[in-house]
């Protein structure tokens, strides 16, 4: 159901009241759940009770952005699954345990709390005393979580995913009683838990034997895990980024395992060999994908055999950082033709030949990275179109060597395109152009090529009207009219990058103003834009959420006041070098209350007063802060205790203070 | 009672090798009176279930044979005790026999009796208890002596190289027929004189003791040290394996084949010397050869000269000495030359540190808790770190040391969890961590009334010691001309620690056989 339909059947129950309130509340649930955006099912709710009654019982999904609202939230949905608080600004062990004291969440069963770090143990205690069901937790990011952190989540016996990324405080104690608590666990990763060790994995491998899913990324574990790990059934995925102690021991322990890998991941895994993955192929046959960036150092004759016998299954080879021959990619392509995917990013030796004999055969390829192969000629691209049909991504990243021709034949033969990497590869309007014919494309890569002008803008607005991303870094070229002709026609985006292009004006910036979904917006250093075309940015886009302004030196006050005023939902905020003071820091960062992350490194105008009365207004929600470290011993140290008890990271910077007129 | 004996115990296994050479017989048989008395009155004690498996050494066994016997003397002698046997020997066979009738018989009396007099007597339930004990002590060794004697009458039981080595063969042949003689009351070689047998007696008898007792409480034993043979004067001198904490002595499973290697043992002063290197004009100490020789050049100008200053040439040594293992001077321990199972230590630093964690008073106290004492004072530092603060707890109230023994606990048991609040369950880690844990080895429990060199110095049996260490003490370790081919220091009685610093076992064929196991069954 669209947007329209939704809007005419709330407004005739606006209107009426007859025709929608006759309806049942299940039908409308499952009216509204075939609403994607959220957007429109606010415009329902807003419009109509009945809507809104039914949105209350049937809404599976709440992501909450603000501490405030919270507990009435969780009254008001009584059949919730999802809950994502990662984004709610200020929340802490008591907003959270409060909150969840008046709600009945016996049905919520997933729970995100990723970079939520004013949550600490007691609120996950409270949480998963709430929510009998949980199955899924995310704390991923949640720097200050520890083990007692860890030990509340084992409570939940009933958990299924847990992903504990990042919690730097974990040990193998909270491993032990997350390992302990829930035996049920399926995906578990605790990628960058750097105190967890070989005893906690072995632990875990002998209590969590459900496990499907594993990630022990940047871990110093040795080989003894993996030999643990080896003894768990049911593992389809094991992700193992940049373990320095595993070798290729460690990988013939798997290999001889009883696992059920599917994929697995040795990227920059430095001690890892060819012959070792040889052998883990050995043991796994059905394995699917195989990632292996930057740690082989070359490619065993070995290896290319032992990919013969996954022809069947392989689909995602990631190779990066390799010395790759011609042969060596014919070879990949005679023995792996059901690939889907392949990364050759950073491999040297990548030519033409090679990517021609490799995509000869792999016709089914829909992802091919080739970022920074720069022997590539419009040649590669020419076969890659012949063959790859049904490209859906396709990065180019610094191939000089390819134009608009190349361009032409992959726009014409891949239809199916949806995001292309361009940047650093000099290609022009007229490449933009040819690409302008594939109407499916979502993300467009364009960086640093400084040729491109509004001619090819217009190409783009004109016939890409689903674009979500877009990257013009550094495309100086561009004016305000290639702004409105982009604004114009690719409503959808989300993403802009427009740093250094620094023709951008306030008018530029006005245009910008009607794309409603924007959510992030980079116009870093561009010096001729101020407080206007700032407010116009704030007034439009009303979603968004990451804002960069680092070096805008005519950005002041004015621009801060408007971002106070109308993007309520800035959650990032770069201002350093603005020339802002003290009055307009201290006013946005009391108003805006979604705002958790703000670099400020300096702001020569804001006087000491300034910020500390700003830091104080923001206290609870600021998540980070990047300052310039002089501030360090000259804020008081009360302020800062606070901060940090908070769960705000501060990141001093200590750097001159350089003035850059752009480029 | 029960107290005083397991300090003197402590003291006295410490000072065990002194002990035996520094006291009159007159004072020892009293200590021997005494030590049976604080045994055998001792209520409670654990019942044995299984022999403990070491071999015809373990003959020489010998538990008294009634009740009678309690104030009496478990040693029996033997009249053959001091005249050599040949190893196969239908005399002694013969008399093995009689005695094994002849105990067996005892044992039947006193069963009797036990049912006989039914109701408490004198003793009451005590006695009654000490008598169960001492049948199954004695079925015990009934047992032991049957499979020795039966081992001694098979040829491919004896290693070959029993013969080579006078210790062992004296030993072996004192060993055989001891035990089996005497079912009067006579007390044991109590003559000073032959010392070695006495030691080999009183050892073996005790390490059977403590297997017997250790067996079945062992964690009270590890702890309480409830050995009878600890008693005052019981001369614990243990032959069998002394618990050392293997990893860390350097000597751990080496698999050297036997003479592969020269064996040089350092004396106790020696080891225990802060200085290695004495000037020999002045006499000054230095930890280091270099340093000493610097030192020398202020005593003339011949030691200034280049080669007086170099470092000594080592090439000639290694070539008639291609691996130099390190013994233990403290007899009866594992890593001692004439142990049976001998694991040589690999450097001097291994022997320090593994004679002062194993044969010396733990003087460094752990602040903290003041509980743990180590001897060595890195160990104390490493304790330190860890103490209190690095206590692995389970959910169920265990304590453990080490982290992944917790985590094995954990994945043994179901439900149990690690504990992260230290301070919730009451520390209990005291009694659980015997003192001298840092040396207990979990496969000896025999040796375990071992471990506890003496940490308290309050008997006066142990002021004695002490008196006899001191004087023995004038030794200068200045004096440390290596006696090569001093084989003999194990044959003698009391082998005089002043006479040969050094003493190197020949490094020919069979005098490293001591590691053989010579005749188990």
């Amino acid at each position: 159901m669209s947007e329209e339909e939704a809007q005419r059947y709330g407004g005739s129950a606006g209107g009426g009241g007859g025709g929608i309130g006759s309806l049942s509340v299940d039908l409308l649930g499952q009216v509204l759940d075939r609403v994607p955006e959220p957007r429109d099912r606010k415009a329902c709710r807003l419009v109509s009770r009945a809507f809104a009654r039914a949105e209350a019982a049937h809404r599976r999904a709440l992501r909450v952005l603000r501490r405030e609202p919270l507990p009435r939230l969780l009254r008001a949905f009584a059949a919730l699954d999802r809950l994502d608080l990662s984004a709610c600004a200020s929340l802490d062990d008591a907003s959270l345990a409060a909150a969840l004291a008046g709600a009945d969440l016996g049905t919520v069963r997933q729970v995100c709390l990723a970079r939520a770090s004013g949550v600490g143990w007691r609120g996950l205690d409270a949480l998963v005393a709430a929510c009998p069901r949980l199955e899924a937790v995310d704390l991923s990011h949640c720097v200050g979580a520890g083990d007692r952190e860890a030990a509340a989540l084992a409570a939940a016996a009933g958990l299924r995913e847990l992903n504990l990324e990042k919690c730097l405080g974990v040990t193998d104690m909270g491993l032990a009683k997350v390992a302990v608590g829930c035996p049920r666990l399926q995906k578990l990763s605790f990628k960058w838990c750097r105190e967890i060790s070989d005893i906690g994995v072995d632990l875990l491998a002998k209590k969590c034997r459900e496990l499907r899913s594993l990630d022990i990324s940047y871990l110093k574990v040795s080989n003894e895990s993996l030999r643990s790990i080896s003894t768990l059934e049911k593992l389809e995925d094991l992700a193992m980024v940049c373990c320095p102690c595993i070798d290729d021991e460690g990988l013939k322990l798997l290999s001889t395992g009883s696992n059920s890998l599917q994929s697995v991941d040795v990227s920059r895994c430095n001690h890892v060999t060819s012959e070792g993955l040889a052998s883990l192929i050995d043991g796994h046959t059905s394995l699917q994908k195989i990632s292996a960036a930057d740690s082989l150092h070359e490619i065993g004759q070995c290896f290319l055999s032992k990919l013969a016998t996954l022809k069947a299954t392989l689909t995602v080879l990631r190779l990066d950082g390799f010395e790759v021959s011609s042969s060596l990619l014919s070879a990949i392509g005679e023995n792996c033709i059901n690939l889907v995917e392949i990364g050759l990013s950073k491999c040297n030796g990548v030519t033409d030949e090679g990517i021609s004999s490799l995509v000869v055969r792999c016709s089914y390829l829909r992802t091919i990275d080739l970022t920074c192969c720069n022997l590539l000629t419009n040649n590669a691209l020419e076969s890659i179109a012949d063959n790859c049909k049904m490209l859906e991504c396709l990065r180019l990243e610094s191939s000089t060597s390819v134009s608009e021709k190349g361009l032409e034949r992959i726009a014409t033969c891949c239809p199916n395109l949806k995001e292309i990497d361009l940047t650093d590869c000099g290609v022009n309007d007229a490449a933009l152009q040819h690409l302008a014919t594939c109407s499916e494309l979502l993300i467009l890569k364009l960086g640093l090529c400084s040729s491109i002008s509004d001619k090819g803008l217009r190409f783009i607005g004109s016939n890409c009207g689903k674009i979500v991303e877009l990257d013009l870094y550094r495309c100086s070229s561009i004016t305000d009219d290639g702004l409105a002709a982009l604004a114009d026609g690719c409503k959808k985006i989300k993403l802009l990058n427009l740093c250094y292009c620094n023709k951008i004006t306030d008018s530029g910036l006005s245009h910008l103003g009607s794309l409603e979904e924007l959510t992030n917006l980079e116009l870093r250093c561009l010096v001729r834009i101020t407080g206007i075309g700032i407010s116009s940015v704030a007034i439009g886009c009303k979603s968004l959420i990451e804002l960069d302004l680092k070096r805008c030196y005519s950005v002041d006050d004015s621009g801060l006041w408007a971002l106070a005023r109308y993007a309520l939902n800035l959650r990032q905020l770069t201002i350093s070098y603005c020339p802002v003071t003290g009055l307009g820091l201290c006013h946005l960062l009391s108003s805006l209350r979604c705002l958790q992350d703000m670099k400020m490194v300096h702001l020569s105008w804001v006087s000491i007063e300034g910020f500390e009365m700003s830091l104080r207004a923001a206290c609870g929600r600021l998540k980070k802060l990047k300052m310039l470290s002089g501030l360090k011993s000259i804020l008081s140290p009360e302020l800062l205790q606070l901060l940090q008890a908070c769960g705000c990271r501060i990141r001093w910077v200590n750097k001159p203070l350089v003035y850059k007129d752009a480029i | 009672m029960r107290r005083s004996s397991e300090i003197s115990m402590k003291a006295s296994s410490s000072m065990a090798s002194e002990a035996s050479r520094n006291t009159d017989p007159g004072q020892q048989g009293v200590r021997y009176n005494s030590m049976d008395l604080s045994y055998f009155a001792r209520p409670g004690q654990s019942i044995p279930s299984c022999p403990p498996f070491f071999a015809p050494q373990s003959s020489s066994f010998c538990v008294p044979d009634d009740s009678g016997a309690k104030v009496g003397n478990p040693f029996e002698s033997d009249p053959s005790l001091n005249t050599p046997i040949s190893d196969w020997d239908p005399q002694a066979i013969l008399s093995n026999l009689t005695f094994l009738e002849q105990k067996i018989k005892q044992v039947k009396d006193i069963v009797q009796s036990m049912s006989n007099l039914g109701s408490p007597v004198v003793g009451g339930s005590c006695e009654l208890a000490a008598k169960q004990q001492l049948v199954t002590a004695d079925l015990t060794s009934i047992i032991i002596q049957l499979i020795s004697t039966a081992g001694s009458m098979l040829p491919s039981m004896k290693s070959p190289l029993l013969s080579s080595n006078p210790a062992v063969r004296q030993l072996n042949t004192y060993g055989s027929p001891m035990g089996f003689g005497s079912v009067g009351n006579q007390r044991p070689s109590t003559n000073r004189e032959v010392t070695v047998p006495d030691m080999t007696k009183t050892s073996d008898y005790e390490e059977l003791m403590s297997t017997i007792t250790t067996t079945h409480d062992e964690k009270d034993d590890l702890i309480k040290c409830p050995n009878p043979c600890g008693g005052e004067g019981s001369e614990p001198i243990p032959m069998e394996d002394h618990d050392v904490k293997e990893s860390d002595d350097g000597g751990e499973a080496e698999n050297l084949p036997p003479g592969s290697y020269v064996v040089l043992q350092l004396e106790k002063e020696e080891i225990l010397a802060p200085h290695t290197h004495f000037c020999v004009i002045c006499g000054k100490g230095f930890k280091r050869d270099a340093n000493l020789r610097m030192h020398m050049r202020g005593h003339g100008d011949e030691y200034k000269t280049p080669a007086a200053l170099a470092k000594p040439m080592r090439d000639s040594g290694l070539d008639h000495t291609p691996v130099t293992r390190y013994s233990c001077p403290f007899v009866g321990c594992k890593r001692n030359k004439e142990h049976r199972k001998f694991q040589p230590l690999k450097t001097i630093l291994c022997v320090k540190n593994h004679y002062k964690r194993s044969h010396c008073d733990k003087s460094y106290t752990c602040s903290r808790c003041n509980t743990k004492k180590f001897s060595v004072i890195a160990d104390l530092k490493t304790h330190e770190k860890h103490c209190g603060r690095d206590k692995w707890l389970c959910s169920c109230g265990t304590t453990f040391s080490r982290k992944d023994k917790l985590f094995g606990h954990v994945a043994l048991f179901q439900g149990h969890t690690p504990a992260l609040h230290m301070d919730d369950i009451k520390a209990t880690g005291a009694s659980e961590q015997p003192q001298g844990s840092e040396a207990v080895m979990d496969d000896m429990v025999g040796s375990a009334g071992y471990n506890f060199p003496g940490s308290t110095s309050d008997g006066i049996q142990n002021l004695d010691m002490k008196v006899a260490e001191d004087t023995r003490g004038y030794f200068s370790p200045l004096n440390f001309d290596p006696c090569f081919g001093a084989l003999d220091d194990f044959t003698r009685p009391g082998f005089d620690i002043s006479e040969d610093p050094f003493s190197f076992l020949p490094s020919g064929p069979g005098s490293c056989s001591f590691g053989q196991p010579s005749g188990e069954s």
